[in-house]
């Protein structure tokens, strides 16, 4: 610390040589002089004391603009988290939409890029039937040097039963008859004991395996495939009826007037989910386009042109029209299902164990029938795509044309049935 | 360069006094200006980075929960509000999968502010038995002035969708740093 001195005053001279006087008029008086000898700041302390100063206000300085800085990392980071997010979400969205799409075939893709925020990779993997576990991963800006990223993970599941037809006719301990020219073009499965579990007569034909578990009358039908006698008996395919009558149901119940429900003229219509109390006829032209499960308290007829068509929101899943009575289709009446590839079917289903519990005739039907304590009559060039039944009797010319996409069919409740987020499995990983 | 050896005279040494002593205030205040900016600035960073710490916390498991609910067995008699969220969950597996919950084998987790210090945002998590999510009661975010929730429905246990309000501050030199931030996020597993 510097220190001041006073220095004491000297003594007044009242003779001078002339340097002397010049000096002195150079000089303050000495009562206002100090003598601060200590107090002189040596050349560069100033500087020092300014660079002290400086570095002080810089080291704040720093301080703040790296809180500032770490701040705005963290903030930007927070974006690009949530950016990845989003198209990790993008990703989800659209394998929803290609499982849709693709009747559940779509596998994944890898960086897809959406706009220039980022690119998305997604992968699906089976984890039980009717469940698919989709992993998106969202990268931000890309997948190579990706400054932030989100995976997410969800099931997703298809509210559908999954029913295996895996032969064109599947039949119970009723057997096949054939006769005539009627043709099966698809494999043949009769669970009927002893001789003839499967008889053909006339030009019958089976385009495709024969199995039986008893055995196949020769030279009728002509099976251009295998020939297996003396099987171990199959599985039927099954179906839980309460399940489809209360989805149906769950849409309204509809008491027919007078027990029947008919539908005649130009009429077009959607139906389901929907119950009806008593028969159901429908003829002529007209058009009813399934919207969900249908389930019949009487009998169905189905005659003259008429259509029942699945509406093609189905896509590749099918739906259900059950019926406590018989099913009589003829004279060009048919089942339509949708456009999608594959198509999504109707399933006929009869629960009655008459022998006529499904009758088809005079061309038309494309749909699946079902009957597993009846039986199915199909006559006339009738033709279906898939038949299980205790027992089938088929004549003239009678068809039956298997579509292979049936060996692992979905039937829906209604159009929500498609693909759709597992609640509860969306999470992040 | 000759040193004046005689020292200076009053006036020389006043000026210097005046001269000196107003570079110092003049010095000091923008030292202290600075030191009140950087304390301010260090406190609104701090609010900003509680805020966005708690609302991306909420969001997340908004996201993850499968439903809103009311309160759950644990949950201290707590019941969803405006500033009380209860929110169901899966359980996870030993994987850190959503399990199905099997009935209502559900993992809850609660987010309000801490009865003992109302200035924490904090999470109450109340796994399952079987659930490998941690349980206990975690500390999200400081600082916390208000936390609201609001709800597209009436009926919390019905709703979609949730938006979170959380304002954080913090308090220097006298002065309070606000921020106030809201995100609205949609449960994907309801």
């Amino acid at each position: 610390m510097a220190k001041l001195k006073l220095r004491p005053r000297a003594p007044k001279q009242s003779s001078v040589t002339n340097n002397m006087k010049q000096e002195t008029r150079n000089k303050k008086p000495d009562s206002l002089r100090f003598q601060v000898s200590s107090l002189k700041l040596k050349s560069g302390q100033v500087l020092i004391i300014t660079i002290i100063f400086l570095t002080v206000i810089l080291i704040l300085s720093t301080s703040l603009f790296t809180r500032v800085t770490s701040f705005l990392r963290f903030g930007s980071n927070s974006i690009m988290r949530e950016q990845a997010v989003n198209l990790a979400e993008a990703g989800i969205d659209k394998t929803l939409w290609q499982l849709n799409q693709t009747g559940g075939t779509y596998s994944g893709e890898t960086n897809t890029a959406v706009g220039t925020t980022g690119t998305f990779t997604v992968t699906v993997a089976d984890k039980s039937p009717g469940i698919k576990t989709i992993t998106a991963t969202g990268y931000v800006p890309s997948a190579n040097a990706p400054k932030e990223k989100q995976v997410i993970k969800v099931d997703t599941s298809i509210s559908t039963s999954v029913i295996a037809f895996r032969y064109a006719v599947q039949v119970g301990t009723g057997g096949v008859n054939m006769s005539n020219s009627a043709s099966i073009n698809g494999n043949v499965y009769s669970n009927k004991l002893g001789p003839d579990s499967i008889l053909g007569s006339g030009q019958s034909a089976i385009n495709g395996d024969a199995y039986a578990v008893g055995t196949i009358s020769t030279p009728a039908p002509t099976v251009t495939g295998r020939k297996f006698q003396n099987q171990q008996p199959s599985q039927m395919p099954t179906l839980d009826y309460q399940q489809w009558k209360d989805a149906a149901t769950a849409g309204g119940v509809t008491t027919c007037p007078g027990g029947s429900c008919d539908f005649s003229g130009s009429t077009i219509a959607n139906i389901g989910p929907q119950k009806y109390v008593g028969s159901f006829n429908v003829s002529n032209s007209v058009i009813l386009t399934m919207q969900g499960p249908v389930y019949i308290t009487g009998n169905l007829t189905l005659s003259n042109s008429a259509k029942i068509n699945l509406d093609n929101s189905f896509g590749s899943n099918g739906t259900v029209l059950i019926v406590d009575g018989t099913v009589s289709v003829s004279n060009n009446a048919t089942f339509n299902p949708t456009s999608a590839n594959p198509k999504g079917y109707i399933l006929v289903v009869s629960t009655s164990s008459s022998d006529s519990a499904i009758s088809l005739s005079n061309h038309g039907q494309t749909a699946v029938f079902y009957a597993l304590s009846g039986g199915a009559q199909v006559s006339n060039q009738a033709n279906a795509t898939a038949l299980v039944a205790n027992s089938l009797s088929m004549s003239n010319q009678s068809q039956l044309d298997y579509d292979s996409g049936l060996a692992s069919s979905s039937f829906s409740t209604g159009p929500g049935g498609s693909w759709t987020i597992r609640k509860g499995t969306y999470h992040f990983k | 360069m000759a040193l004046n050896k005689n020292g200076f005279t009053l006036v020389e040494l006043l000026t210097t006094f005046a001269i000196g002593g107003f570079v110092t205030v003049i010095v000091a205040s923008i030292y202290l200006a600075h030191f009140r900016l950087f304390a301010n600035q260090n406190t609104a960073i701090d609010a900003a980075t509680q805020n966005k710490l708690a609302l991306d916390e909420i969001t997340n498991q908004i996201r993850q929960a499968q439903t809103v609910v009311s309160t759950c067995s644990s949950c201290s008699g707590d019941t969803t509000g405006a500033n009380i969220l209860v929110l169901q969950l899966w359980p996870l597996d030993a994987g850190g999968d959503p399990q199905d919950p099997m009935g209502t084998n559900y993992d809850y987790i609660e987010y309000r502010k801490d009865a003992s210090d109302a200035t924490k945002l904090i999470r109450k998590t109340f796994p399952y038995s079987t659930s490998t999510r941690k349980s206990g009661t975690r500390i999200v975010a400081t600082g916390v002035s208000a936390l609201t929730f609001t709800y597209d429905n009436a009926d919390p246990t019905l709703a979609l969708e949730i938006t979170t309000n959380v304002t954080t501050s913090g308090t220097s030199n006298g002065k309070t740093q606000t921020t106030a931030q809201g995100a609205k996020t949609i449960l994907r597993n309801k």
